[in-house]
C-alpha cells in the first residue's frame, strides 16, 4: 500500500527521516521501501489493519513511541439541515451483513474535486473520478472503511435491500463488465434491481455521474469469507474488496461515513438530511487475554520487564489492565492469545536485541540409518559408473502413471496428477528432453520413490532404482561404442559386486517391459535390458534404449553383511572350452549350474565366454585346492561334462 | 508473517546480483527473502497432541533450490527438474 508520507505526518508524529522510518517499519514486520515522498508497505495477509493510512500511523506510533494525532478533516458531529430522509433499509442477510449504515445527502454538485482532494488521491495511485466518489475514496484510504456512492434518483422504491443474489443474476458492474452471479452471493438491491455486488463493485444503473444531486452513501461491515469467496469467483478484486475481506474496523463503520457525508456536503455544497440509517446487531466484544510476563520472555530468551511489555502493548492500541490485555477490534482478525501478544512484544521491542544463542539440548541420539547411507552408496558407485544422477517429480500425468496408480484429489497441475508407480517413464521423459537438445548421449539413473497402491491402507513407498541408457559413454568421435544390453548388466554386476550382494540371479524373461530375448529379470528385484520397441515408441524415442529397474530395498536386504576372507589358492587350474548350441527353453543359469553340478568340487568356476549366432562358448576352470591336478583327471571331468550336459539339458555340443 | 509460526521471522541476505543496490532479482529493494522461521504456534502443537506449556518449538525451512540458485547464479528453478544433461554435468 503506497502511504505519503505528508498525509501519514497530518497523523502521527514522527522526528525520522522516510528511510529511517521505512527501515523501523521493516523490522517491526512491515516491508517498507522508499519512493521519493512515499512509502511502499507490503501488508501481509494478517494485518487487516494496515490497509490504510491510519492503521499505518498507528504502527509508527508504536514504533517510535510518538503521538498519534486527529486528521484536519475528523468530524465528531454532522451538520444535518435538510428534512428527514425516506429511504429505509432492510439486511436480510444479518450473518453476511452484521452492520449497514446509510446518509443521504441532497443538492449536491458533483464535479471535479479540489486540487488537495486529487494530489493525495493520485500519490497513492488512485484515480480522480469526481468530488463525491473521490471522498469515499480518500476515506478508504485515509481509515480503511470502503464506501459506496449511490445517485439517489435512480434508487426505485425509496429502499435499499441486502440481500442474496437470485440464482444466476445477471449484472453490470462500474468496470462495465457483465456479470452473472451465484445464489450465495451478497447483493445491494433496491425495490426493483440489483444495484451492487457487497463489498466488491457497485453497478453501473446507480453510479454517480454530473448529472447526480442526491447521494446515498453506504457504510457497512460485510462478511469478510463472503466477499472474498464472491471476489474470487467473480475474477473481480477492488480496493473495497481486499479490506473487507480481510475484515473492517466495527467502529470505522460509522466514523466514516460520518466524514464522508461532511465533506460531500462540504465540497459538493449540499444538505445531509435528518435520519442516520444503522442497521447493525451486536457487535463482537473486544477479546481479552491474559499475558504471563514471565512466560514472554521464557519464549523470546529476553530479560525484558513486565512494565516494558505493558507499555509496549498499550502503544499498540491495546488496554491494559493488571495483567488483562483487551484487544481492539480492529486487531481482532490477528491477536487473539497470548503467543499472539508475545509475537507484538517481540517485533516492536526489537528482534535485533533479542540475543542470539545455541539451544540448549543434548542430541538424542540415533544411530545411523544404513538403509540412507546405503542409498548414497548406491549413487555414488553408479555417478562412478559415468551415468549422472537426475531427480524428477514423484508425481506424473495420467500417460506416465501405471494401472491403478493413485490419483491425486486436487492436482496442481494436469502433468502432476498420479502417483508414480514406476521410475521409468520419468526417466524416458527425461531422456527425449535431451534427445530433443541434440544430445546423442544419455545415460542417466534416479534413485527415488514409487508408490504402490495398497488395499484399506497407505500405499507402499517403495525406494527404486532407474536408469536408462542411450548412445555412448565415451567421449570419442572415432570410436564409438554403443551403450547395450551387456553393458548395464555390466554395470549391474560391477555395483553388485561392490556393495557385496553375492547371490543375484538374472533370469531371462518374457516381461512386456523388455525386448523379447535381449534382457533378464534380475530375481526378486526387477528386470534389466533392451527397452521394449514399443514403449520406446509411446515415449517418442526412435533409439534403442536400455535400462534396469530395481526395488532398492531388496538390493538392500541382499547385501551379505560380514563376508569372510578366502585364503588364495595354492594349486594352479587347469581351464578347458566347451562350446555348444542351446535349446530355446535352456537358458545360460540353467547350462552354468549343471556344469557345476556334474563337475562337483573339481569345478571351481563356470562363464561365458564368447557367443557366435546361436553358439555359446564356456571356459570351465578345474581346480582342486589340495593338490596339482593331472591332465589326465581333468581329461575325464570335462569328458563327463560333455556327455551328461547333453543328455541332461539337450544341449548340441559342438567339437 | 506465517500460519504456523508466533513470532515469525524473515532471514534475508544482501542479494547476490547487485550487492544490495537494488535490482530487478530483489525488486529493488537490494534483499532477497531466503528462509522463514519462528516459534510453533501452539495451535500446531495442541493439533499433534503435544503440550504447548510443557514444550516449545521453534522451525525454519529454506528453498534448497533457491539457495543453490543464488549461490551458483542459477537463474531458473526449473533446470533443477527438467534434467538437461547440460546442467547435470556442470556440479
Amino acid at each position: 500500500m503506497k502511504i505519503p508520507i505528508e498525509w501519514l505526518k497530518e497523523l502521527v508524529k514522527f522526528k525520522a527521516t522516510p528511510d529511517q522510518l521505512a527501515h523501523k517499519l521493516t523490522m517491526a514486520g512491515l516491508e517498507t521501501t522508499v519512493e521519493k515522498d512515499v512509502l511502499e508497505v507490503d501488508v501481509l495477509p494478517n494485518r487487516a489493519d494496515c490497509w490504510s493510512i491510519r492503521g499505518i500511523a498507528r504502527e509508527v506510533n508504536a514504533i517510535t513511541g510518538s503521538d498519534l494525532r486527529s486528521p484536519v478533516s475528523f468530524v465528531s458531529k454532522t451538520k444535518d439541515q435538510g428534512p428527514r430522509t425516506a429511504l429505509t433499509v432492510e439486511v436480510q442477510d444479518k450473518k453476511l451483513c452484521p452492520r449497514y449504515m446509510a446518509r443521504v445527502i441532497e443538492n449536491v454538485k458533483v464535479g471535479p474535486s479540489p486540487k488537495w482532494l486529487k494530489d493525495r488521491l493520485e500519490k497513492v495511485g488512485i484515480r480522480s473520478i469526481n468530488n463525491v466518489v473521490d471522498v469515499t475514496n480518500y476515506l478508504l484510504l485515509e481509515i480503511g472503511q470502503p464506501m459506496h456512492a449511490f445517485d439517489g434518483a435512480l434508487i426505485e422504491g425509496q429502499k435499499i435491500i441486502v440481500r442474496l443474489a437470485k440464482p444466476s443474476e445477471k449484472v453490470l458492474a462500474l468496470d462495465e463488465k457483465e456479470y452473472t452471479l451465484k445464489k450465495n452471493m451478497l447483493v445491494i438491491s433496491d425495490a426493483k434491481k440489483a444495484i451492487a455486488i457487497a463489498g466488491v463493485m457497485g453497478l453501473a444503473n446507480t453510479g454517480v455521474t454530473e448529472k447526480t444531486t442526491t447521494i446515498i452513501l453506504e457504510s457497512a461491515f460485510f462478511d469478510p469469507i463472503s466477499v472474498y469467496e464472491t471476489s474470487k469467483a467473480l475474477k473481480l478484486r477492488s480496493d473495497s474488496s481486499i479490506r473487507f475481506e480481510h475484515g473492517v474496523d466495527w467502529h470505522g463503520v460509522e466514523e466514516a461515513i460520518d466524514r464522508a457525508a461532511a465533506m460531500i456536503a462540504e465540497i459538493g455544497k449540499g444538505q445531509i438530511l435528518k435520519g442516520k440509517i444503522d442497521k447493525k446487531g451486536t457487535p463482537k466484544k473486544p477479546k481479552v487475554v491474559m499475558l504471563r510476563p514471565a512466560r514472554v520472555n521464557q519464549v523470546l530468551g529476553t530479560g525484558c520487564s513486565a512494565k516494558e511489555m505493558f507499555a509496549i502493548l498499550k502503544r499498540l492500541g491495546f488496554k491494559v489492565s493488571g495483567s488483562k490485555v483487551t484487544i481492539p477490534l480492529y486487531r481482532a482478525a490477528d491477536v487473539y492469545r497470548e503467543a499472539d501478544l508475545i509475537e507484538e512484544i517481540a517485533r516492536i521491542y526489537g528482534y535485533d536485541k533479542i540475543a542470539a544463542t545455541m539451544p540448549n539440548t543434548s542430541y538424542a541420539g540415533k544411530e545411523v540409518d544404513l538403509f540412507d547411507e546405503f542409498r548414497t552408496r548406491v549413487t555414488e558407485l553408479l555417478a562412478g559408473c559415468g551415468l549422472n544422477e537426475t531427480q524428477t517429480y514423484s508425481m506424473v500425468g495420467e500417460k506416465e502413471a501405471g494401472a491403478a496408480a493413485i490419483k491425486i484429489g486436487n492436482p496442481m497441475t494436469v502433468e502432476e496428477s498420479y502417483m508414480r508407480t514406476k521410475l521409468l517413464p520419468s526417466l524416458l521423459k527425461v531422456m527425449l528432453h535431451n534427445l530433443n537438445r541434440q544430445i546423442d548421449d544419455v545415460l542417466l539413473f534416479e534413485v527415488g520413490k514409487t508408490f504402490i497402491p495398497a488395499k484399506k491402507k497407505l500405499p507402499d513407498e517403495k525406494w527404486t532404482l532407474s536408469c536408462v541408457a542411450t548412445g555412448s559413454p565415451f567421449m570419442s568421435l572415432i570410436d564409438k561404442g554403443l551403450v547395450d544390453y551387456s553393458c548395464l548388466k555390466g554395470v549391474l554386476e560391477n555395483l553388485f559386486a561392490t556393495l557385496g550382494i553375492e547371490d543375484a540371479r538374472f533370469i531371462e524373461t518374457r516381461n512386456p517391459l523388455v525386448q523379447q530375448g535381449k534382457g533378464c529379470e534380475v530375481l526378486g528385484m526387477g528386470y534389466v535390458g533392451e527397452l521394449s520397441s514399443e514403449i520406446a515408441a509411446k515415449f517418442e524415442i526412435k533409439k534403442s534404449v536400455y535400462f534396469f529397474e530395481l526395488d532398492l530395498g531388496a538390493l538392500f536386504k541382499a547385501v551379505q553383511k560380514n563376508s569372510k576372507y578366502q585364503p588364495l589358492p595354492k594349486f594352479p587350474f587347469v581351464s578347458r572350452d566347451i562350446a555348444l548350441v542351446a535349446p530355446q527353453e535352456v537358458n545360460n543359469q540353467m547350462i552354468i549350474s549343471t556344469i557345476k553340478q556334474i563337475g562337483g568340487d573339481l569345478v571351481e568356476d563356470v562363464f561365458l565366454f564368447d557367443k557366435y549366432k546361436e553358439s555359446s562358448a564356456y571356459r570351465i576352470i578345474f581346480r582342486n585346492p589340495d593338490r596339482t591336478l593331472t591332465d589326465d583327471e581333468v581329461n575325464a571331468k570335462h569328458q563327463q561334462i560333455t556327455q551328461e550336459i547333453e543328455l541332461k539339458l539337450n544341449v548340441r555340443i559342438r567339437r | 508473517f506465517f500460519p504456523f509460526t508466533e513470532p515469525s521471522a524473515e532471514v534475508d541476505v544482501e542479494c547476490v546480483m547487485c550487492d544490495g543496490a537494488g535490482c530487478r532479482l530483489c525488486k529493488g529493494t537490494g534483499w532477497l527473502e531466503i528462509l522463514g522461521s519462528g516459534m510453533i504456534d501452539p495451535n500446531v502443537l495442541r493439533g499433534v497432541k503435544i503440550n504447548p506449556e510443557k514444550y516449545s518449538g521453534f522451525a525454519f525451512g529454506m528453498g534448497i533450490e533457491r539457495i543453490a540458485m543464488l549461490k551458483y547464479g542459477i537463474d531458473n528453478i526449473r533446470l533443477f527438474y527438467e534434467n538437461d544433461l547440460r546442467f547435470l554435468e556442470q556440479f
